[in-house]
């Protein structure tokens, strides 16, 4: 994991390219476990690692599966800076979810009005983007372990509201923001 | 506070239990929304008589029918407690049902109605388009060409349609000409030519089978122009805009019941939480109760007088928000991969951010209890805006305040007492 590279990471997610940033995350064949035990991968990784475990679910964005483990019980967690590429992916999925309902919405309009010009949502856009700056700058401390996940799932939702009813769609945005719901709740969690 | 009488209580009871019956079917029912499921549950009973004249559910005693609002978030919180998906996939009158018992003419009720009582009838009601969301005022759909045979022609493209696929009769609005009088509703039967629904892939809420719906040339008779008995102020836009004020409370107690089954299944799988853990717990329970107050609240409110929607746009704001704070709360106590290891808590997660669409996005409601607010006509809770004590409607009556997070407010109890599963 020592030639992570985060910003690349980010970039690639906020691309809307889940599944390579994914795969520049991951670069070993090794899976990938959260603390107790489970894991969130492509396909393609999983075919790469050939791992003992056991196949939750499985989940399609954007026509790529990704699929739900529960590793053996000895399953080591994965190492911290990869943890910490993951959150990069995530910021970037949120940028990118960010870029779509900025689009959205200066198409969609109320009554005369564009919808990205209505003060609500101007203050849930510049919410975001602050979100986002303030998960980048604790990334570039390798010390600091604020609950970024939560954060980064928060601003999700406000941006999935924005989207309205396109933000519900299995074949949506939505749908990503669900899958890095799932790898936050995998690699993340909460308190226990 | 509110608290229900002993006829709303019985209800509620039995609603409990009605709600409970559905549980065992939620996960099923996501995985596979084309099958229905508990059709012959008592939910399922009480659901597709609501509002049916002369038809009404007999309870210990009780008539219920389901025309009260104030009935319906009573009903809904347990059965969505129970769970949303398979409360919101059953057949019956559903959404239209409330707008044709308000702006049908008597032979319009009766054939709405009519079949609603012959056969297990699914309805649809489609208000929403791609392009403008569920802004009734920018809405598209064309009802202004009559053909040669007198009939109407509905030409456009309805989005975001519970059980459209399912459903042979449902409601649409459209438009005969500009302006806010342009608006109207109209009886629609799906066994019609033009008439196409699809079924959306969904995130969560997947036991409603929402659809998109294309009408091409659909004939529309002009009796089935629902209040045509109307003026054209009573029966356009501001009459629909009753309607979804009379309907919103009930969205709010969907909510809610989400919300509750969270909070309830982090409480039995975390019997032992203690510190931190339990205040949030205590936090969302204590959550619960004040939301449900203020729907009970929203709902007293339009029961009297159905232009008095504010309480209710803020009762709906407030409950959809708890239930994604609930949802992901209960997840983040359960610690990592609890979304994997839960699946019904994943599933209720994915509900919760479904509810927020419905009938008005959470800034839309902000929006209009603003309005409220400006135009001094948001009272809630019983007082007008000096805080002077105002009359309860019937049903309901002024109980005692408890105070303290630790201490459940009434109602807030599981009835019987039982878990979350």
């Amino acid at each position: 994991m020592s030639d992570l590279d985060g910003p690349s990471c980010r970039a690639t997610a906020r691309r809307g390219d889940l599944a390579t940033a994914f795969g520049r995350l991951h670069r070993t064949t090794e899976i990938p476990y959260g603390d107790r035990g489970h894991a969130l991968v492509t396909e393609a990784v999983l075919r790469r690692c050939d791992p003992d475990a056991i196949e939750l679910r499985r989940i399609v964005v954007e026509s790529t599966v990704w699929v739900a483990l529960r590793g053996p019980s000895d399953a080591p967690p994965a190492p911290l800076a990869w943890r910490r590429g993951l959150l990069w992916l995530r910021l970037g999925q949120s940028q990118w979810l960010l870029d779509q309902a900025v689009t959205y919405l200066s198409t969609r309009r109320s009554g005369d009005e564009l919808l990205v010009n209505q003060q609500l949502v101007r203050a849930d856009l510049a919410d975001a983007a602050t979100d986002h700056a303030v998960v980048e700058a604790y990334l570039d401390d390798p010390y600091a372990t604020p609950d970024l996940h939560t954060v980064l799932t928060r601003t999700d939702r406000s941006l999935l509201r924005l989207l309205g009813g396109s933000g519900f769609l299995g074949d949506g945005p939505g749908q990503a923001a669900y899958l890095s719901e799932l790898l936050a709740d995998v690699y993340g969690g909460g308190p226990r | 506070m509110i608290k229900l009488d002993d006829r709303l209580a019985t209800l509620r009871r039995h609603a409990h239990e009605w709600g409970r019956e559905l549980r065992p079917y939620a996960m099923d029912l996501d995985a596979d929304p084309a099958v229905p499921r508990a059709l012959d549950s008592m939910a399922v009973r009480y659901l597709q008589r609501v509002l049916v004249p002369e038809d009404p559910l007999v309870v210990d005693g009780h008539r219920f029918d389901g025309v009260a609002a104030l009935e319906r978030v009573v009903v809904f919180e347990e059965l969505c407690r129970g769970d949303a998906g398979v409360t919101l996939a059953a057949p019956g009158p559903s959404l239209s049902g409330v707008l044709i018992a308000r702006l049908g003419d008597p032979a319009q009720r009766e054939y709405f109605f009519s079949r609603v009582r012959q056969e297990r009838l699914w309805t649809f009601f489609a208000l929403t388009e791609p392009s403008g969301g569920s802004d009734a005022g920018g809405l598209s759909t064309d009802l202004s060409t009559v053909d040669e045979t007198g009939n109407h022609r509905l030409n456009g493209v309805k989005r975001f349609v519970g059980s459209a696929r399912r459903a042979r009769l449902g409601t649409v609005f459209a438009r005969t000409r500009p302006g806010p009088l342009g608006v109207i509703a109209v009886l629609v039967d799906a066994a019609d030519p033009g008439f196409q629904a699809v079924p959306l892939p969904m995130i969560g809420l997947r036991g409603l089978e929402i659809c998109a719906i294309d009408l091409t040339d659909v004939a529309v008779a002009p009796q089935h122009v629902l209040g045509r008995h109307l003026p054209p102020s009573a029966r356009g836009l501001w009459s629909a805009v009753q309607t979804f004020n009379q309907l919103r409370p009930g969205v709010a107690a969907i909510a809610l019941g989400i919300a509750r089954a969270a909070v309830e299944y982090i409480r039995a799988e975390r019997p032992g939480a203690h510190g931190t853990d339990l205040d949030r717990i205590e936090r969302l329970e204590s959550e619960v109760a004040s939301v449900r107050q203020l729907i009970w609240a929203a709902a007293v409110a339009v029961d009297r007088n159905p232009r008095d929607g504010y309480l209710a746009s803020a009762a709906k704001a407030r409950a959809v928000r708890l239930a994604e704070e609930a949802t992901l709360g209960a997840l983040a106590l359960l610690g990592p991969g609890a979304r994997l290891d839960h699946p019904y808590l994943d599933k209720l997660a994915r509900d919760a951010r479904g509810v927020e669409f419905m009938e008005g996005t959470r800034h839309i409601q902000r929006l209009n209890a603003s309005q409220g607010v400006i135009n001094g006509r948001f009272a809630g809770r019983g007082t007008d805006r000096a805080g002077a004590p105002q009359p309860v409607a019937a049903g309901v009556a002024d109980g005692p305040r408890r105070t303290g997070r630790r201490v459940p407010a009434d109602g807030d109890a599981d009835p019987d007492g039982t878990d979350g599963r």
